[in-house]
Parts: C-alpha cells; structure tokens; sequence
C-alpha cells in the first residue's frame, strides 16, 4: 500500500466537517514539512478541539468510533490512515487551543491543511513538559530557516511565560 | 589557515576560505531542503525514516507505529 499523506489529511478535515473536532491543526515533526527543512518521524500529530467539552475529563472515543466506521484501524494510540499513525492530542492548554484557532490554512497536494504556525510550534516546544534536547534542535532551525514573525513570537512567549534557549 | 596553539606549523589544515566554501554548500543544501514542495519534503520524510529505522532497532524493541510509511501493508511494517 502506498503511502497517501493527503489522505491522512483530508480525514482530519472530514472529522471537522462531519462535527466529530470542532477544530484541528497538524503540529509536531509534520508541521515542520510545511515550514522548515523536513526531519525524521514516525508519525502524524494533529492537535484537536473536541465539542462539548464540559466535563473534566476528555475522551477520545468518538475519534476513534469514526475511525473504525471509516475503515481506519487503531494502532495502540495512534489510528493508521493513509498508511501512516495519525495520533490525535487534545489541546493541553490555552496555549494549545491558541495555536490550533490561530493555525495557517495551506494547501498539500490539492488538500486544504490546518498547520500550526511557526511561532506557536517554538512555543509548545519550549513548554516545560516539551522541552527536549530533539526539540529545541527544532526550535533552532524555526528560528534560523523560517520566516519568523518576531512581534507574534515575542507576544506569545511574553503571555504564556516562556523563554528561549 | 586554522592551528591550534601548540601545533607545528607542519600539519597540513584547510584555508578559512576552503572552509567557508564547504560551510557556504552546507547551507546551499539546507536551503534547497527547505525549498522542496511539501510532498517532496514528506518523502525526505521517507527517506530518513529508512536510515534512521535500523538504527533505532539496533537500540531497542521498535514500537507499534515506528515503520517506514512506504512499507505499510507490504509485510516489512514493524508490528
């Protein structure tokens, strides 16, 4: 089977259409593809927005329901689409939902694809809980090899207490 | 030419400048990567996941989603 990234794409968008996320945005190593020089990954990571998010904690189960209906199979944490793991991260925080309301609609081969922007992937990477040696490696070459916008960046780190290296 | 303090002036070194071309091509490289279509970039992608799999097996078990995309559903997919 070949691989079909697009249709790793298309399916998050279809999950939004068809009311299973309110809202998503890839973001991790992928989102990298669509802003940097590409680096080794496994999988997909699509941050997302569930409705009726009232209670305190939150299940992933209808994502996985509509995966299943679908034809896509689960793999431990992850769902296989397109040939390719697709694990799908609630959003954590404010900063989480921020990135993903704020993230860039570009287009991969015909598909429309919500990708986190530049500025707020470096911020999730600096979060204290994600701050690796492998991720600050990213945050370096966002800065150095993307087009940054300073003004947003700074805004950002400003209000979620973040620091760069 | 780039020696160390206590070095004979013997040992062959590169020039600063033939070190600046070869650093000039590195960043020739990584601009060309960084201008490659999304699709291109997803199989680069592909690509490292190839070298960078053995490696990773060398080291320990690999897990249920680390294959390389391209082998999905051809039998070579770690399970």
């Amino acid at each position: 089977m070949a691989v079909n990234f697009a249709a790793a794409l298309a399916a998050s968008e279809r999950m939004k259409r068809e009311g299973v996320l309110t809202n998503y945005a890839v973001g991790g190593a992928m989102a990298l593809v669509f802003w940097t020089e590409p680096v080794a990954t496994f999988d997909l990571d699509v941050f997302v927005l569930l409705p009726g998010e009232t209670t305190l904690l939150i299940s992933l189960d209808p994502i996985y329901r509509w995966a299943a209906a679908n034809g896509y199979p689960a793999e431990g944490e992850h769902i296989v689409i397109g040939g390719i793991p697709v694990q799908f991260i609630p959003a954590h925080n404010a900063l989480a939902d921020e990135a993903i309301e704020q993230a860039a609609t570009l287009d991969y081969e015909g598909v429309p694809v919500r990708v986190i922007r530049p500025e707020h992937l470096i911020a999730l990477y600096l979060e204290p809980s994600a701050r690796t040696a492998k991720r600050l490696q990213r945050v370096a070459a966002l800065r150095e090899e993307s087009v940054i916008d300073a003004a947003l960046l700074d805004s950002i780190l400003r209000r979620y207490n973040l620091e760069l290296p | 030419m780039n020696r160390g303090p206590n070095e004979p002036a013997t040992t062959p070194r590169p020039s600063v400048e033939l070190l600046e071309r070869l650093r000039d091509d590195k960043r020739r490289l990584h601009a060309a990567a960084r201008a490659l279509s999304p699709a291109e970039k997803v199989q680069r992608v592909i690509d490292l996941q190839r070298i960078v799999l053995p490696q990773i097996a060398r080291r320990r078990a690999l897990r249920s989603h680390e294959f390389v995309w391209d082998d999905a559903g051809t039998g070579k997919a770690a399970k």
